[in-house]
Order: structure tokens, then C-alpha cells, then sequence
């Protein structure tokens, strides 16, 4: 068999990063460390860690891909500021997760666990809250990646 | 109606069960072979610790045992040139007393010392069936298992179940040795696994352990496609060959369609306006090109499921897709369902009809009736492909046919890339989701390694659903085995073992295998690293790994959340934390050289071109990544 000489192809080794604003810089930062860290950097990151959150949203609330197989369970949603009305504020969030825990019991969740105030205190919303809203919106062009490269590869063909 | 049917060369035995569709119906009814029925003998038979003189021999140093009758043609190396002969290239095994006439004939034989077939070695016995699984399903081909007794046998009962759910090919050669370890031996062997082996058979002279050979590798490769089981005693392995002759080739029986079924089928392709073909799994890479050959005779588009599993239309053909129109009316299902007319293989139906204990599975394979068409046949669609071929061929072409049928083919090839580029740049955008983010997407596992295999050769060897299967929108799948699918029956343990099964396929071919591996799935078998350092195996492993049994942390998650008592200790018992896996040391200690963990998205391309470069030149690399869940 021969050695790969072939490299990455032009387009791929010339991305350009588009420059993320300022305010997300340091959630970013926090997005790089190896993960899934145990030694989380807020208390609300420890939170999103210790309870799991990530589990269906994913480390920085993008989701888990889990739509590319319909068989699988739950089927969460982005946790994006802006795109999930129960973000919209604190007061909002925390009412979600108390919804169904404390105000309709009788109603057990059947895809997001309900979270009271005995297992998730008011502070502790508050700190998770806080983290949530921190991770980074932004996305990078289709061409800037090896995506756009797949996709002009395919046209090649 | 039976392909390649050829009576005179026909020597069944008594005591073989029957051939072609007859043993098939002989298993369906729950028939064993006279050979291997004992059952009542079974269900007394009772296990004895082993002896310490018996105990010795397995774990002390001490005096080889006497072989009486030591001959230098033993009946072994006859097995040798059958297996030869029936085309076996691999024969897969962890070593054992109980076949080591066999495996000394394998490595020794005279004309052909450890060639065709090639002993393979395992580090357990269900990382062997797993390798024969995944060898089965690229190349459509059963690769020999020798299981040692009942210990072997039950280490890879489960594989077995899985190959079995998965309608694989594979060969299982049972040793077995009454003058050893009374726990090793049973009465009826084949019964540990019955329910879930399509055939077996117990033979007790060398001429019946050579017909039950080729038997098996009949019944094993003639649909419905499944392991079979021959019990080759000691004794047999080591008997003399001498006034014993290998028996005549008997070519598989395939099940087809009527003449008039075929014959109907072209009028109807060649009649419709808008034909399609519908094309599921066929069993060989020869029924792919019989179905790219019968949609370009016919101008039909043609849907896939190339990017599911192996031995369907490659994606790429221009013919593949929904086509220039979707009013089709006419469609030919092939191994899948369809409006119209369907082709598919017969069915094992219930495993309970084989499971004399009564113990049983309900089906586990497929429900006929679910297939649904207008006009169903009971046979093999690809032998039967030959049939319609030859049919749309003679039933000639005029000038206006030729001329419709081509432009036909030219208004589906442009409208087919048309959707696919179309389709794949929204695929593409979704997977720009978390493209950023540490640990890396699981979209970007897939993605980065694209420019690296892209104009290859490649072959993806292990499951893909836990890890988002990504390739599945992402990257077109136009070889029988671009992708071999999953496992069968969902069990854990499948994908390192089938990869370096598809890896054996892939070696002398230039091809490369890449195994998307599960972290808790690699942990079941993870000495198959071992066998794919050994053989020289082309390989990459790339972990998913997201330090957890995923889909139970989500159950168990969900649970404790449901009942309202917090989920912050749903990590116990389902993720893989203190202490984390090394799995790049793991993989070091097997010989095999690694990266990683990489959790960093932007340190994986180069991870990845590392890898390609050190698989190419023949051997396994591991690249472990850190990934999102899921």
C-alpha cells in the first residue's frame, strides 16, 4: 500500500475563522477546555454537568444530533438564547422547570425531567441560568469549514 | 425453481437433514439432522468438574498426549482442501485443544501452509464470530469460526445471535474431545445455540464430516442467509485420510422466480412509462452489478439503502434517486417491499420452533406479511435478477424504445444530482451546529475525516447510530460494502470485532476500514485491536467517545426526573468516569498507535491525516476523540 501523500486540499487549509463578538469570547474559552471536564469553571457549569443537561442538549446547548436516528429518545431542543421561548428570562426558565413538578404533579414529564425547588433551588436556577445564556450563538460559514469542502467536492463529481 | 442447480453432482447422505430449500424446510419445521438429534441425552447430560490430571494439560507444563494412529495425510488436512476449494480465505479461531488437528493442518497443510484459508487469531471467541460477521456482510463470502466445545461455543453465543438476526454468512466448526475435560463436552453441542443457527449437523466418520462441511457452507450462503454449525470431533481431525476422497462440489440451490414471473416482470419494466427499482440487500456484490445492469437496460431510477447497510445500488449512479418524476408505475422491489412487485428471500420464521427447551425467542426475523405488495415471489432477488435480465434482453428493443429509454435515463441522471446536491447542502448546514464546540460534534467526527478517505477505496465496518451516522447524508455510499450497518440484533460488542472483519476483507484490496467505535462498545472486546495489529490490518478506529453507555444515561436521566427526585445522580452506573479510559494506551499496549484524547475540533484533521497515513501503509491507528453525546 502506499503512504497518503495527498494533504488537506486548498480550500480547507485557508479557512477563516470568523471573528465571534467579544462578548462571547470568554464562553468559548470556557466551550475548549477539554471536556466533559469535571473541574467546570461556574457553579452553573457545574450544574449543567451534575445534572446531566448535556446529556440531551449538549455540552454547549447545541443539541446532540439525535434527529439523524428517529429511534432514539428524548429529542431535545437547542438551548439557545433567542430560539427556545422557555429562555426568554430567568423567571420564565425557572417556571418551566417547576411546571410540572410542582404546579401539575399529577402530570409526570414525558420527555424533560421537572425539576422542584427541593432538588433545584432558586439560586441554583439562577446559576444554571446564567451559564445557559453564556453559551456561543454563533456559527461559522458553510465555506469556512471542511463542510463547504464536501459540499464543492460533491459538485466535482 | 433453483439457480445453478446441477442434480448429478448431488450425494446427499442419509444422515444429512436435505439441501437447497428442503433443509430450509427441514429447519423451519424444527428438524435437526438425524446426526445431531439427541435431545433427551442432551437434557441429562450432566458437567463434571475437571480432573487435575485433565486440568493439567491446559495449564501446566507437561508431556504432549499420546495421539494414537499419528498419520501424515490425517482427515484435517481433507477439511483443509474443502475449505480450499469452497473458496474459505479466512478461518478465524482463539486456540483450543479440541481442533488443534485442524488448526495444525491450517497452518502446515503441504500445498498451501496457512494459505487459503489463513488462520486468523481471536482473543476471545465472540470477537471471532464478530470478525466473521463483518467479513460476511463486505464481501457476502462466510468466513470459518472454530469455537472451542461448550466454553467457546457459549463465549460467542451471542455474536452468534447477532450474525444470525443479521442474516449473515458465516461457518461454525465446533471442536470437540469426549477424552477431555468432561465440562467441555456435551451430547448434543449444537444445542447451546440451535435456536439461533440455521442448520447443524454432528457427524461421526470423516466422509460425513466433509459432506456436513460443504453442507453447512451451502446452507450458510443459500438464503435466508445465517451461521451454520458442524460439530468436528477429534477423533475426525486426526483420523486418517487414507481411501477417503474430498466429495464433489454441490453448487448452492438459489430459490428464484418463475420463468413466466421474469418474463412478466421485463414486459411490465419495459411497458411502464416511469419504472423503478426499489433495492434492499442482496446478498453478493454480483446482484449489485445485476441490478445496476437491469436499471440501465430499463431506464428505471432506482431508490437504496447503500447508505444503511451493505450490497445495495450505489448512490452515486446517476440513475439513483427519486428521478425526474415520482409518478412511477410501475416498481420492482428488490429484498424490499413494494406497491407493485415484490422479490424477496424466504424468512427463518420463529426461533421457538427450534427450541426444543421451549425457551425461545418470539420473531426475530422478518414479518412477510409486512412486505405488503401487490404481486410477492418467495425467492432470492438476486439469483432471480439473472432470470429478468435475460428476459428484458430477449424481448429485443426498437428504435423508439432504445430512444425513450434513454432519454429517460438522461431526464433521471440530471434531476438525481439535482436533489442529491440539493440535499446535501441542507444536510450539510444542519451539521454546522456546534461546529465550534469542545468536545467535538459528532457531525464534525464524521466531516473531518471526509478529505481524507474521499477519493479511496474505503469501507465504514462498524455500527454508526450511536454516534449520529453522519455519513449516512453526508458521504456517498457506491461500493457493496461502503457501509456493512449494524449489528444485527442491537447487542453491545459488535463494532471493533467487525471492523477488523471487514478489515481482512479490505487488506489485500487496498481498501481501507473505519470503525466510528462506540467507547461502551469497545470495551467488551477490546483485544480484537490485538488481531487487527498482528494481521496488518488497514484500520482506523475512530472512538466516540463520550465517557458514558449514552442512551441509558438519557433513560435513566429522564426516570429520575419523572419522579421528581433530581437527576444529579443519573451518571452513576451509566458513564465511564473515575477513572476516565486511556483508550490510546490501551490501544498502544495492543501494538496498535494511537492519538488522542483530542477534544479540541480543530486538532482532528490532522489526528485524521496521521491515521490514513499510517493505515495506509497497512497497519491500525486509533484516534481518540471527545465527542458531544451524541
Amino acid at each position: 500500500m502506499q503512504i497518503m501523500t495527498r494533504r488537506l486540499p486548498p480550500a480547507r487549509s485557508g479557512f477563516v475563522r470568523r471573528p465571534l463578538p467579544a462578548v462571547l469570547g470568554l464562553a468559548l474559552l470556557a466551550a475548549w477546555l477539554p471536556a466533559p471536564s469535571l473541574l467546570a469553571q461556574t457553579p452553573g457549569a457545574s450544574l449543567y454537568l451534575e445534572h446531566g443537561c448535556y446529556g440531551c442538549h449538549g455540552h454547549q446547548g447545541k443539541g446532540t444530533h439525535v434527529e439523524q436516528a428517529n429511534n432514539l429518545f428524548p429529542k431535545p431542543p437547542v438551548l439557545l438564547a433567542g430560539r427556545t421561548p422557555f429562555l426568554v428570562s430567568e423567571d420564565v426558565f425557572r417556571a418551566y422547570l417547576r411546571l410540572r413538578a410542582e404546579q401539575q404533579p399529577q402530570q409526570p414529564s414525558v420527555m424533560m425531567p421537572h425539576y422542584s425547588a427541593e432538588v433545584l433551588d432558586d439560586a441554583k436556577v439562577s446559576a444554571l441560568y446564567a451559564h445557559i445564556m453564556g453559551f456561543p450563538v454563533d456559527e461559522p460559514a458553510l465555506e469556512d469549514t471542511v463542510l463547504g469542502w464536501l459540499l464543492e467536492h460533491a459538485q466535482a463529481r | 425453481m433453483m439457480e445453478d442447480s446441477d442434480k448429478s453432482t448431488l450425494t446427499r447422505r442419509g444422515f444429512l437433514g436435505g439441501t437447497g430449500l428442503a433443509g430450509t424446510a427441514a429447519v423451519l419445521g424444527g428438524m435437526a439432522s438425524p446426526a445431531s438429534a439427541q435431545p433427551a441425552a442432551a437434557a441429562s447430560a450432566s458437567a463434571q468438574p475437571p480432573s487435575a490430571a485433565q486440568l493439567a494439560r491446559d495449564t501446566e507444563v507437561v508431556e504432549p498426549p499420546v495421539v494414537s494412529g499419528i498419520t501424515r495425510r490425517p482427515g484435517s488436512d481433507l477439511m483443509v482442501e474443502l475449505l480450499r476449494d469452497l473458496g474459505v480465505e479466512f478461518v478465524v479461531a482463539n486456540p483450543s485443544s479440541s481442533f488443534e488437528g485442524l488448526h495444525e493442518s491450517i497452518i502446515n497443510h503441504p500445498a498451501q501452509p496457512n494459505r487459503n484459508p489463513e488462520l486468523i487469531t481471536a482473543l476471545h471467541e465472540g470477537s471471532a464470530v464478530d470478525m466473521a460477521h463483518g467479513y460476511g456482510k463486505a464481501t457476502g463470502k462466510p468466513m470459518v469460526v472454530m469455537l472451542h466445545a461448550t466454553v467457546g461455543l457459549q463465549n460467542a453465543a451471542m455474536a452468534i445471535y447477532q450474525a444470525f438476526v443479521d442474516k449473515t454468512p458465516i461457518v461454525l466448526l465446533i471442536g470437540s474431545d469426549d477424552g477431555f475435560i468432561q465440562a467441555h463436552i456435551a451430547d448434543d453441542l449444537a444445542a447451546l445455540v440451535r435456536p439461533y443457527t440455521k442448520w447443524d449437523a454432528a457427524p461421526r466418520t470423516l466422509p460425513e464430516a466433509l459432506d456436513a462441511i460443504q453442507e453447512a457452507w451451502i446452507q450458510a450462503v443459500t438464503p435466508p442467509c445465517a451461521p451454520t454449525l458442524v460439530v468436528v470431533d477429534s477423533h475426525l481431525q486426526k483420523a486418517s485420510a487414507e481411501g477417503v476422497a474430498l466429495p464433489s462440489l454441490r453448487p448452492p440451490q438459489f430459490p428464484l422466480i418463475s420463468t413466466a414471473d421474469a418474463e412478466l416482470i421485463a414486459s411490465r419494466l419495459l411497458g411502464a412509462s416511469n419504472p423503478r427499482l426499489d433495492v434492499g440487500r442482496l446478498r453478493t456484490p454480483a446482484g449489485v452489478e445485476r441490478a445496476v445492469r437491469l436499471a440501465e437496460l430499463t431506464g428505471a431510477c432506482v431508490g437504496t439503502r447503500a447508505n444503511q447497510g451493505p450490497m445495495s445500488f450505489p448512490q452515486s449512479h446517476p440513475l439513483c434517486g427519486p428521478g425526474a418524476s415520482t409518478d412511477y408505475d410501475f416498481v420492482l422491489g428488490l429484498e424490499l417491499p413494494s406497491p407493485h412487485f415484490s422479490i424477496a428471500g424466504p424468512e427463518l420464521g420463529s426461533l421457538a420452533g427450534r427450541d426444543e427447551a421451549g425457551v425461545g425467542f418470539s420473531i426475530v426475523r422478518g414479518r412477510p406479511a409486512a412486505l405488503g405488495a401487490a404481486e410477492r415471489r418467495s425467492a432470492d432477488a438476486e439469483a432471480s435478477l439473472a432470470l429478468i435480465i435475460e428476459a428484458v434482453l430477449a424481448a429485443g428493443s426498437t428504435a423508439a424504445r432504445a430512444s425513450s429509454i434513454r432519454q429517460r435515463s438522461e431526464a433521471h441522471g440530471t434531476r438525481n444530482r439535482e436533489v442529491r446536491l440539493t440535499t446535501l447542502r441542507a444536510q450539510l448546514q444542519r451539521r454546522l451546529r456546534g461546529w465550534e464546540a469542545s468536545p467535538v460534534s459528532t457531525a464534525r467526527l464524521y466531516a473531518e475525516l471526509w478529505p481524507f478517505i474521499a477519493d479511496e477505496d474505503w469501507c465504514i465496518g462498524s455500527q454508526t447510530n450511536f454516534s449520529g451516522g453522519h455519513h449516512a447524508d453526508l458521504w456517498p455510499h457506491d461500493k457493496p460494502y461502503s457501509c456493512l450497518g449494524s449489528s444485527g440484533a442491537a447487542g453491545i460488542g459488535y463494532s471493533l470485532g467487525a471492523s477488523v472483519g471487514a478489515a481482512l476483507a479490505a487488506r489485500d484490496h487496498g481498501r481501507i476500514v473505519v470503525d466510528f467505535q462506540g467507547d461502551g462498545d469497545f470495551n467488551f472486546m477490546p483485544g480484537a485491536l490485538w488481531t487487527a495489529a498482528h494481521h496488518r490490518l488497514p484500520l482506523l478506529i475512530v472512538m466516540h467517545n463520550n465517557r458514558a453507555w449514552h442512551q441509558e444515561l438519557m433513560f435513566v436521566q429522564y426516570l429520575t426526573g419523572a419522579r421528581g427526585r433530581g437527576t444529579d445522580r443519573a451518571h452513576i452506573g451509566t458513564t465511564l468516569r473515575d477513572p476516565f479510559v486511556n483508550y490510546r494506551a490501551i490501544a498502544e499496549g495492543y501494538g496498535v498507535e494511537g492519538i488522542g484524547p483530542v477534544a479540541d475540533p480543530a486538532e482532528l484533521a490532522a489526528a485524521y491525516r496521521r491515521g490514513i497515513e499510517v493505515v495506509k501503509s497497512g497497519r491500525p491507528f486509533l484516534v481518540d476523540v471527545l465527542t458531544q453525546p451524541r
